[in-house]
């Protein structure tokens, strides 16, 4: 009786001194490992067997992969695609086009609502950049396991590219 | 029978006799006769402050786990679709999990909590414990399950597939689940009844490989240890504690005083019909910090019984070189006790078991024995402190079951104390609260030790009980695990 009423308090105790601390505000802002262009060069280092796409090798061995030195300045801009969000959370892209091109996809919004959603997002989000990339398209095959993530991004992203009036 | 050093107070001589007769006729030893010695110095005290600070840690740990848990959720994610499901979901895997690993931990003979508890008001809770760390576990599968699909709004089947299918590490954790409710379903008392102590024992070893496989999941996608550093090193301190905790004394300490003592079989001898002592040699006896009333579980390292543990009581205390056990031929190793010959080695876990002299408050003491339970009465009535007042009751259903009485006599004698025999079926001595008054007028007064057959045990308490003593001054343990 007496060390339950020990084990009781204890709980109290020790509840309240973890709730006094300070914690990161939950939902999290879902953070992808660098830019798209550090995404770009780890897959393409680990894809084993076909060759790598020598587009996205010589872009990822360059330090900085926006600016392209030759062409005029107006052949790369930036399209926003439309806000998604389901029951895990939202996301929102972001399209580099470069010469009719995309050469990069980024986030303006990518949350998760919890922390199980955030840890599929961040696995699958270079992922689904890479493929759209090589693809071209928002057409892309997906992320297995992460099936809403990856329809967010497909739709977020066909938004986009309707927008800057891609063929794709 | 060879003479023997019966009346010899000395024990170093007494064990100096055996020897010289070991190498003078090492083929007649049974006539061994153990001496009954008096030890008044204490020995070996448990510290209740320890279950007190384990108790506290316990407790503390509980309520950080859920708190954590608690403080990774946000009230938007509260709200949506399947919000309330997920969160009850997520909270009732961290408090079955700590719950399991708690449970775990009571039966890791962790000094702190076995010398004040008791092994067997351990191995109790262990057992009331475990069901409700399951039910939270499958509470946990089914929540979970059912928020995520009622966050896609999809089916209940569709949501399990994707999220064994999907989350990093499931597959993992639905074999731990599994795992896990295979040593539930078996410890059931009717699962429990038809399978072998071995085959119950194997299923319920994997729950250690079911803890571990457990881990990794939650560490990998658990919403209250994914984007929180101090949570995941907390929730890695625990499961290292714990393991640590398993191994050092469940493995390592009884491995290491297996070999430290050197333990061998010299001698076997009856006690009685299917009753034999068994006397065992070792080093370093002195060392063992054993109290009279425990028990160690022995393996007798002989080829097809090697691998079983057998809880048996010192029937005397350590008379180093020596130790004894008596053992009445029970249950399915009744044949290998045959198996058992001067020479065996013998593997030892323990001592276990707070059924001591410090269990008790008082000074006047009743003990009570039924058959070959007289074991640790015996033992402890070597280790009782100078100035105890005894009454002692031994049971037995005729006179050939009444083993070790005069040993038990001599002890008692010598300390002043009474002894009362009671010999019949259960007919012939009804076991009556008037009889137990009239043996032993100032029961409420005393502190009750008692040992047998778990009927007897469970009847004499009633009587107890009924003549007014409390039960915070009645101590028994039981062997059935």
């Amino acid at each position: 009786m007496r060390r339950s009423s020990m084990i009781m308090s204890g709980t109290v105790l020790g509840a309240a001194g973890v709730m006094v601390l300070p914690h990161p505000s939950t939902p999290q802002q879902v953070a992808i490992a660098g830019n798209a262009g550090a995404v770009k060069a780890k897959h393409a280092k680990h894809s084993s067997g076909g060759a790598p796409k020598p587009a996205a090798t010589t872009q990822a061995t360059t330090p900085k992969p926006k600016p392209k030195p030759k062409p005029a300045a107006p052949a790369t801009k930036t399209v926003v695609g439309s806000l998604v969000s389901d029951p895990y959370g939202q996301m929102q892209v972001k399209m580099t086009v470069t010469n009719g091109r995309i050469t990069n996809v980024g986030f303006t919004s990518f949350v998760a609502n919890d922390g199980q959603s955030m840890s599929i997002d961040q696995y699958a989000a270079p992922i689904l950049i890479h493929e759209s990339i090589a693809a071209q398209s928002a057409h892309i095959q997906g992320v297995s396991g992460a099936t809403y993530t990856s329809n967010e991004y497909m739709q977020s992203l066909q938004a986009a590219i309707d927008k800057a009036g891609l063929k794709a | 029978m060879a003479p023997t050093a019966a009346h010899d107070r000395d024990r170093r001589s007494a064990a100096a006799e055996h020897a010289h007769r070991r190498d003078a006729a090492p083929r007649h030893r049974r006539g061994y006769r153990w001496v009954p010695t008096l030890h008044h110095r204490a020995r070996h005290a448990p510290n209740p402050l320890h279950t007190d600070v384990v108790s506290w840690l316990i407790g503390i740990g509980m309520g950080m786990t859920l708190a954590l848990g608690v403080r990774a959720e946000s009230w938007s994610a509260l709200t949506k679709p399947g919000g309330i499901a997920t969160f009850g979901g997520r909270l009732s895997a961290l408090a079955g999990t700590y719950l399991m690993l708690v449970v775990v931990l009571l039966i890791s003979r962790l000094p702190a909590i076995e010398r004040s508890m008791g092994h067997d008001k351990l191995v109790r809770w262990h057992r009331q414990l475990a069901p409700i760390a399951l039910c939270l576990i499958v509470a946990h599968g089914l929540l979970i399950t059912l928020g995520y699909a009622q966050g896609a709004s999809r089916g209940v089947l569709h949501a399990f597939w994707v999220i064994v299918t999907t989350l990093p590490g499931m597959l993992m954790a639905t074999a731990g689940f599994a795992l896990f409710m295979a040593a539930g379903l078996t410890s059931y008392r009717i699962a429990r009844r038809r399978l072998t102590h071995e085959a119950w024992w194997l299923v319920h070893l994997t729950t250690y490989l079911a803890i571990s496989l457990s881990f990794f999941p939650q560490v990998w996608t658990g919403s209250a240890f994914i984007s929180d550093p101090l949570a995941k090193l907390w929730w890695t301190s625990v499961y290292f504690l714990v393991a640590a905790a398993i191994v050092w004394y469940r493995a390592l300490v009884p491995l290491w005083r297996s070999l430290y003592h050197h333990l061998r079989v010299v001698a076997v001898y009856p006690e009685g019909p299917g009753t034999v002592s068994i006397v065992i040699e070792g080093r370093h006896l002195d060392r063992l910090p054993v109290n009279g009333g425990q028990f160690l579980q022995w393996r007798f390292l002989r080829p097809g019984i090697w691998w079983q543990a057998h809880p048996y009581s010192l029937s005397a205390m350590p008379l180093p070189p020596y130790l004894r056990v008596t053992v009445k031929q029970l249950g399915d190793h009744s044949g290998e006790l045959a198996r058992i010959t001067p020479g065996t080695r013998v593997a030892i876990e323990g001592p276990y078991g707070a059924f001591t002299r410090h269990a008790a408050e008082r000074h006047k003491l009743l003990l009570v024995a039924a058959g070959v339970g007289v074991t640790p009465i015996r033992a402890m009535l070597e280790d009782l402190p100078a100035h105890a007042d005894i009454d002692v009751i031994l049971r037995a259903n005729n006179e050939s079951e009444l083993v070790l009485d005069e040993e038990v006599e001599e002890l008692v004698t010598k300390r002043g104390g009474r002894l009362h025999r009671l010999v019949g079926d259960r007919r012939e001595v009804p076991l009556t609260p008037s009889l137990v008054h009239q043996l032993v007028p100032d029961l409420r007064e005393r502190e009750l030790y008692i040992c047998g057959p778990e009927g007897f045990t469970e009847r004499f308490i009633a009587v107890a009980r009924h003549l007014g003593l409390r039960s915070d001054h009645i101590h028994h343990e039981q062997f059935a695990f």
